[in-house]
């Protein structure tokens, strides 16, 4: 079961790091049209339309930053065996806050940009959020699992 | 805190459905759209027709059982059974069809990206692209974390089990 935990911990760290990297290493190599970049039509959207855009986008890139740091705290925190600590349940709040925040401005991006396809992330991140504040509610019930068996004990 | 699941339960469980139909139908509009231009051309060989239908059913498989065992698990989870050995297989099952359904789609679409993006299929057909490099690298990329991230949480929750099975033992 440790050996599984301990397995599947480490691919998804290398992922999650193959994931950030990878894209920056490919892309210089293919022009727009290859990596099947959909048009946007820019002109259409009002200045406060680009404003709401780019402030969202620079929280966007603040989340992502947090999200990512605080998703490697947590896998880091299960390998090393301390699974149901209090200290996951602030960190699990926060990954599924961020990923529904990625979700809710993707939404609102192709909300004010005419565009043929869908910009951004879909309803992965939705689901991923969404799963996380689920588990972290099932970490808190763990915790105070543990809590009473410590005290019988 | 039960108040809190239950309401995240629901409301994972409503937009599941509607996001659930809304990828139905684009589902259903894509594979009229993959018939039409695959029917069209003519010239197109019938063994890799039943070969692509073969494996998009194959896939298929998987996706539909991942989904219906984490709408299980969440109503698993909603009714109060959070540390049950019922929930472990779904998790797994949940993180396994999704894996499986993803990396299968990525090997499937890499070729056939390449093949596309080629000066004699864009010479016989036209610059198609109905297959963007950007979805392979960015859109799956999402849902293999989920996948992973799901088989991790089962093995969570058998840690789980045993500390329940150990509490029921001492009292």
């Amino acid at each position: 079961m440790k050996k599984t935990l301990n397995f599947l911990c480490i691919c998804l760290l290398v992922f999650l790091v193959m994931q950030e990297i990878l894209p920056f290493c490919v892309f210089p190599f293919f022009s727009k049209e290859e990596l099947g970049y959909p048009s946007v039509n820019w002109h259409d959207v009002s200045k406060a339309e680009l404003i709401v855009l780019l402030v969202g986008f620079v929280f966007l890139l603040i989340l992502g930053i947090i999200s990512f740091i605080k998703f490697i705290q947590f896998i880091l925190n299960i390998n090393k065996g301390n699974v149901f600590v209090k200290k996951n349940i602030p960190l699990l709040r926060w990954i599924g806050c961020c990923y529904l925040y990625f979700f809710v401005y993707s939404f609102a991006l192709n909300c004010i940009i005419e565009c043929e396809e869908w910009v951004g992330a879909g309803t992965d991140t939705f689901v991923l959020g969404m799963f996380c504040l689920i588990i972290a509610e099932v970490f808190a019930i763990g915790i105070k699992m543990k809590e009473e068996q410590e005290l019988t004990i | 805190m039960k108040k809190k699941l239950n309401f995240l339960c629901i409301l994972a469980l409503s937009l599941l459905a509607v996001g659930g139909a809304w990828t139905g139908s684009e589902c259903v509009k894509g594979f009229i759209l993959f018939n039409k231009s695959l029917f069209s051309g003519g010239d197109v060989p019938e063994a890799i027709v039943v070969i692509t239908m073969m494996l998009a059913l194959f896939i298929f498989y998987f996706l539909i059982r991942a989904f219906i065992s984490f709408i299980r698990f969440i109503v698993n989870v909603n009714r109060d059974k959070v540390f049950v050995k019922e929930n472990l297989s779904l998790l797994r099952w949940t993180g396994k069809g999704i894996l499986i359904y993803n990396v299968v789609l990525i090997l499937c679409e890499w070729p056939t990206y390449f093949v596309m993006s080629s000066d004699s299929y864009i010479n016989k057909y036209g610059n198609t692209h109905l297959l963007g490099l950007k979805n392979h690298m960015v859109d799956n990329g999402y849902f293999i974390i989920f996948a992973i991230f799901c088989l991790i949480i089962a093995e969570v929750f058998a840690i789980g089990i045993k500390l329940k099975e150990e509490q029921e033992l001492t009292i």
